[in-house]
């Protein structure tokens, strides 16, 4: 065989192993399943980055985040790496060792082949009764012999056994979206929340890492919670969106904005219904990007997590619109001046020159509000609420909006009001006069 | 310095600091709709800012006295903006800030201080 090495994961309780398989995804992409028993994944590339013992610990840790539990192997071949993980011999023991009944695991790895599987049965029984206890004793049988008694079954044992051949490695994808859903018990569905909060952490933990394994993160991630009886359209299903604005947050601090955010959402509007299901759905990823975590200053870390936790938590509540840094824009137009961004800016974002223009009010509405100018006998200004002399006019100012916008052209002027010293930002357009900011 | 600014709906300019020379790297700005208080507590109690800033008329004695001991616990600056001093007992500095010739100067007053050096 060509230098192959094989883990095997077998897990002694049915799983849905598409998911687990996308987790390791991220040390190798060969990886096949049997059924919903085990999984293979073809290490031999990652010998540079991992030693095998350490594989298996990270494994180990792996499985433990995610509350599953198997039992692992590794072996030049998926039939002895099957057979030593099912038998759950240590690390390092030789096939030699194993039983006799391991060969149906040899025969058919991946569990495809129900009546060769058989036949190997009734032969590894055979072969027990003849005095061959283990597979050491079945290596000195001669192959002729097994041939002529076993036939394909016996020759085929044989050459698995030798590692002269071993089943086809079938190209593995991915599940084009990322969801974990978890079904109650259907004789006692989930009356009260707890048994939400109880699976939801090892789900966002599998989520998040067949994610890391295509190198993406969640950044909106929507919880489903069903309800057993036939209800009208959203009440059957209801969806809970959490929105993880910045990166680098712990999966124990999303469960926090989690629960907070379904019971805000089950006080608002309580469940008519006891739980049969609930989903975790990633409705949008960003590219994963990893910083180093700074050792040295353990205060700086915990402000930086609490940052990050806060920001995802506001995004949650608010929006994510709600919630943002600014970045300046070369821009004429006052509100296009600058952009909402989801993260600080960079320094090279920061570059536009900052006299380029000139100076602009520390108010402006989002919505410039009509005025109207009466400039005889005394010129004063009147807004919805208000209604004073002007002092003094300046710094008249024209800009030209998009080409595809109206009014086309704005002129502004700055304006000092005579009693409260109030300075406003007032432009005239085709339309009128209109108040856009204050200088505070 | 890492710095919120926090108000129902934002209308601060954020241009306009950057002109000033403001770092905008430095500034998260929340824009809290109806959950202005929720939003100040959160803010306060993550301890991660040095200073915020807010609207200062939305609030009654009570809130305020909570932002207060919030801001103290956790050693941020809190800043209430407002267009008209109001008789609080609560801020521990208040202070009138007034331009004067044109936009070239600002005049600052102290109203009210307590308990600070």
């Amino acid at each position: 065989m060509s230098g192959l090495r094989v883990l095997c994961l077998y897990f002694s309780k049915p799983q849905d192993l598409q998911g687990f398989a996308e987790i390791f995804y991220r040390a190798t992409p060969q990886i096949v399943f049997r059924k919903d028993e085990a999984l293979f994944l073809e290490i031999s590339k990652c010998r540079n980055l991992y030693s095998e013992t350490t594989f298996l610990a990270r494994t180990q840790v792996t499985l433990r985040k995610i509350q599953a539990e198997a039992a692992l192997a590794i072996a030049d071949d998926m039939g002895t790496a099957l057979s030593l993980a099912f038998f759950k011999l240590p690390y390092g023991a030789k096939k030699e060792r194993l039983p006799i009944e391991a060969l149906p695991f040899y025969v058919d790895p991946l569990g495809k082949n129900f009546l060769v599987r058989q036949k190997a049965f009734e032969m590894a029984k055979t072969l027990r009764l003849m005095g061959v206890k283990n597979i050491g004793d079945f290596l000195t049988l001669p192959i002729r012999e097994l041939a002529s008694r076993f036939s394909q079954v016996g020759l085929l044992a044989y050459l698995r056994v030798q590692g002269q051949t071993d089943e086809v490695w079938e190209p593995f994808s991915l599940k084009e979206s990322v969801n974990e859903t978890f079904e109650f018990d259907l004789e006692s569905p989930a009356e009260t929340l707890e048994p939400v909060y109880f699976r939801l952490m090892p789900m966002l933990e599998r989520q998040a890492l067949r994610l890391r394994a295509r190198g993406l993160r969640a950044r909106q991630i929507d919880i489903v919670l069903k309800q057993e009886h036939a209800l009208p359209g959203e009440e059957q299903e209801r969806r809970i969106s959490l929105v993880i604005q910045l990166p680098f947050v712990t999966r124990k601090v999303i469960f926090q904005i989690a629960r907070e955010k379904i019971e805000t959402h089950v006080r608002a509007k309580p469940l008519r219904a006891r739980l049969c299901e609930m989903r975790l759905e990633t409705t949008e990823t960003v590219p994963y990007t990893e910083t180093q975590k700074n050792i040295l200053d353990q205060k700086k870390e915990e402000t930086e997590e609490s940052f990050f936790q806060l920001v995802s938590r506001l995004a949650t509540r608010l929006g994510r619109s709600s919630v943002f840094f600014a970045q300046p824009r070369a821009s004429y137009l006052p509100e296009k001046n600058w952009q909402p961004v989801k993260e600080a800016p960079l320094e090279k974002d920061l570059q536009v020159p900052r006299e380029q223009m000139p100076e602009r009010p520390l108010r402006l509405l989002p919505k410039p509000i009509p005025l109207r100018l009466i400039q005889s006998p005394r010129f004063v200004v009147s807004g919805p609420d208000f209604s004073e002399e002007v002092l003094t006019v300046a710094n008249k100012e024209v800009l030209f909006a998009d080409w595809w916008e109206s009014p086309l052209e704005r002129i502004y002027f700055h304006l000092i009001t005579k009693n409260t010293r109030r300075h406003l930002w007032v432009f005239r357009s085709q339309e009128g006069h209109f108040l856009h900011g204050v200088f505070e | 310095m890492r710095v919120a600014w926090v108000e129902p709906k934002i209308t601060v300019n954020p241009y306009a600091l950057f002109q000033k020379g403001v770092n905008l790297q430095n500034i998260l700005f929340i824009e809290a709709q109806d959950s202005m208080n929720w939003c100040l507590a959160q803010t306060l109690e993550a301890g991660c800012f040095q200073a915020i800033i807010a609207d200062g008329n939305l609030f009654t004695e009570r809130e305020l006295r909570r932002y207060q001991l919030l801001s103290e616990r956790r050693n941020t600056h809190f800043f209430l903006l407002s267009q008209k001093a109001h008789a609080s007992w609560v801020p521990h500095l208040q202070i009138e800030a007034k331009k004067f010739g044109g936009n070239s100067g600002v005049h600052l007053q102290v109203l009210r201080r307590r308990g600070v050096g």
